[in-house]
């Protein structure tokens, strides 16, 4: 068993030692491969003598052989390793910081201790204690990564040397040493093929060629590769997005102590003179922006942390907070990789991952409730349902109205943004054995995005409410089956009738129009209407109880309705 | 062309007031202290499903009741700010297999909007109200709970709580 202490020793550059000479010594037995054809007996020698050479030749070849596997095999398993070691020494000094942070000093036997001492009213032990359970899980989360990843390479490397030592590679039973170190290539372990830049399908292809053992160590070693790969499992982009949100927040709270204390000596530089006491030095500001910045990406990951860690059944498909102009996540409620019916909800203007992708969320707990409801009450109990909050795009914002290219005004962000909720549906059915019934939302310019996306990729049902329009003014460029495009329109909202982009959804040929409206029960009592531009989705309404409905694949139990508004009879 | 960019500048300026939050009258985490903790709903929204149950069952019964559907949790959505600690928590749906017919459907509508009064709640949101096919649902629009109702070809309950605080954050605000 590898311990810490182990793990710290490592040094990479031994192993990047030992492959630089074994690549010397391949090459030199692939430099004699020529000569040791040469050297055989010649076919019309014949004896006691020729017997014999021949006898030893044969030996001294296979021997070569084997050796040249063995060679062929280890050389990528040290340059694998060599790079898994720097990866553990980074991933074991955020553990270090994480631990030193909230007061949890790690021993030179792995052994986490609470050293914090602290006084609380009776009445706050409770809670405290639970705090400081969750601070020392997410410590011994990173080291229990470690310590795994450290035993599997430590573990699959001796294996392979030792195989190699005893000339057990295989080499293919060929004649050349050139094809003994092809075959030997086989045996090589840790080097993990990095995945194709492809589709979806392609993506799942290059993960279902993995063994399972390489898969959990693709996720340990590189989550990048999975995280955000359209096509992958959803367990395996949960688990690997879930290391990354650790290794990110322990990361940023580091980079962010470190600028803070530097802000406050920078606060000891005098101002220019003539500006005593008055304003901040280039310096100071710079560093006070570096903090904003920073907090800001904390900020997210903190949300994303809360919002995925609210229930049990939520999972973390998506997660990049600095690779674009709008941090992206996208957050599962419900087994996306086993659910019969999948939904897939974009959102719209204003949203953000830290101000919004929370409540959306609750909002599809609360669909995935009345979508299984409903199943229940239609004899299908056994069925089950997820639902996916998606925000990987750059959804437009307030700050971003003026600029043309990115402004709701436009259709840009929707139609970048279509390309990338395309490519996240595809891989929703490309991960899957199966065929789920997959549904995709979209709210608002959200909608727009989702009428994008639509023109890219199948779903088998549809539905675009409080809609500006679904990127076309034809419903065949949605490849949605005939029928299946539903739209729910709210009195009061402005924004179901502006009708910017493709002309109003309700009056597309074909469209399901549903009710949002109030309605009438037979006893006479009022029923709950969705009013407004943001209250689609609350229980109860009659809009939310269509969407849970069309997710659930029952539309014979929507409630179908007029969605003209006054913009109906403007354009 | 022209007309749809004022109605979209219209637009852009309904959503800036639509979206500005009135004044709060009171402190969130204040009104969310105040609330009964999580576990207190539970117990309270659990005893009502066994007081609908004993009386569907006595008066239009029995059926043979299990749980249909696990529960499970969610955050406040936009009710209360998510750093509370605040939740929702959804209670394990129970049913039965079959139907309640439609000529009992009045009375045990009535059965369960009496009871449902009873712990807070008012009949509100979708009802369906057709031949085979019945639902109701009711709101608690205090705390923000919903109850549904349906039967079908199967019959089912659920109830879904307002956002409370768990007991263990509830004890250190």
């Amino acid at each position: 068993m590898v311990s810490l202490a182990d793990v710290r020793r490592w040094d990479p550059a031994g192993v990047e030692a030992a492959f630089t000479g074994l690549g010397v010594a391949r090459d030199r037995l692939l430099g004699v491969d020529d000569e040791l054809r040469t050297a055989a007996p010649p076919p019309d020698w014949s004896g006691t003598a020729s017997d014999a050479a021949r006898a030893e030749h044969d030996r001294v070849a296979e021997r070569l052989r084997r050796v040249t596997a063995g060679i062929a095999a280890l050389r990528p398993s040290l340059a694998a390793a060599a790079d898994a070691v720097v990866a553990l020494s980074r991933d074991l000094d955020q553990a270090d910081h994480l631990a030193a942070a909230h007061g949890f000093p790690i021993g030179p036997a792995g052994i986490v201790t609470d050293v914090r001492q602290t006084v609380l009213p009776v009445d706050q032990i409770d809670a405290y204690n639970q705090q400081r359970g969750v601070e020392q899980a997410e410590v011994l989360t990173l080291l229990g990564g470690v310590l795994r990843r450290a035993t599997d390479i430590d573990t699959d490397l001796a294996d392979l040397l030792a195989r190699a030592v005893d000339e057990q590679i295989d080499d293919g039973g060929g004649i050349s040493l050139l094809g003994a170190a092809t075959t030997g290539l086989g045996s090589a372990v840790l080097a993990l093929p990095a995945p194709p830049t492809g589709t979806p399908a392609q993506n799942n292809a290059w993960w279902d060629g993995l063994t399972p053992g390489d898969q959990e160590r693709v996720i340990s070693a590189h989550p990048e590769w999975v995280a955000n790969r359209d096509g992958i499992p959803a367990a395996a982009r949960d688990e690997a997005n879930r290391a990354r949100l650790l290794i990110e927040t322990a990361r940023l709270d580091r980079e962010l102590a470190d600028t803070t204390s530097r802000w406050h000596t920078a606060l000891d530089e005098p101002l220019p003179a003539g500006m005593e006491g008055q304003g901040e030095t280039a310096g100071q500001l710079q560093l006070r922006q570096d903090i904003e910045r920073l907090q800001a990406r904390r900020d997210v990951l903190g949300a994303v942390a809360t919002t995925v860690n609210t229930g049990p059944d939520r999972h973390l498909l998506l997660l990049d907070v600095s690779g674009h102009d709008q941090p992206r996540a996208a957050i599962a409620v419900g087994d996306v990789d086993t659910a019969d019916h999948v939904a897939v909800f974009t959102p719209g203007f204003t949203t953000t991952v830290a101000g919004s992708l929370g409540s959306y969320t609750d909002d599809l707990s609360g669909v995935q409730r009345t979508s299984e409801q409903q199943l229940t009450l239609a004899g299908r109990g056994g069925e089950t349902v997820a639902g996916v909050a998606w925000l990987g795009y750059d959804a437009p914002q307030w700050s971003t109205t003026l600029d043309p290219d990115d402004s709701v005004a436009s259709s840009a962000p929707a139609q970048d943004g279509g390309r990338q909720l395309a490519g996240f549906l595809d891989g929703v059915g490309a991960a899957r054995d199966d065929d789920p019934h997959l549904t995709a939302l979209g709210h608002s310019y959200g909608s727009t995005t989702t009428g994008y996306a639509l023109q890219h990729t199948a779903v088998d049902d549809a539905v675009l409410f409080g809609s500006p329009g679904a990127g076309t003014d034809d419903i065949t460029d949605l490849h949605v089956p005939d029928g299946h495009t539903a739209v729910l329109e709210a009195r009061h909202d402005p924004v179901a009738d502006v009708a910017h982009f493709g002309g109003d959804p309700n009056q597309l040929d074909g469209v399901a129009n549903l009710s949002s409206r109030e309605e009438t029960g037979p006893d006479g009592r009022p029923l709950r209407e969705s009013v407004g531009h943001s209250d689609y989705l609350a229980p109860g309404t009659t809009s939310q109880h269509n969407i849970a409905a069309t997710v659930a694949g029952l539309p014979e139990r929507r409630i179908s309705g007029d969605n003209s508004g006054i913009g109906d009879w403007i354009w | 062309m022209i007309i749809r960019i004022l109605v979209l500048l219209a637009t852009l300026v309904v959503l800036l007031t639509a979206c500005s939050s009135p004044e709060d009258t009171m402190d969130p985490a204040v009104e969310l202290a105040a609330r009964p903790t999580s576990e207190q709903m539970l117990t309270r929204y659990e005893q009502m499903y066994r007081d609908i149950q004993d009386r569907l069952d006595t008066e239009i019964g029995p059926f043979e009741w299990y749980q249909t559907r696990e529960g499970g949790q969610a955050g406040c959505g936009t009710a209360f700010p998510a750093e509370l600690g605040g939740r929702t928590v959804a209670l394990p749906s129970w049913g039965f297999n079959g139907n309640i017919v439609d000529q009992d459907w009045a009375r045990a509508r009535d059965i369960i909007t009496a009871v449902t009064v009873e712990y807070g709640f008012a009949s509100g949101g979708v009802q369906i109200d057709e031949p085979g096919r019945h639902t109701l649902n009711a709101f608690d629009t205090t705390l923000g709970a919903y109850f549904t109702f349906g039967t079908d070809i199967n019959t089912s309950m659920q109830t879904t709580t307002g956002c409370h605080l768990p007991a263990a954050v509830s004890s250190s605000t």
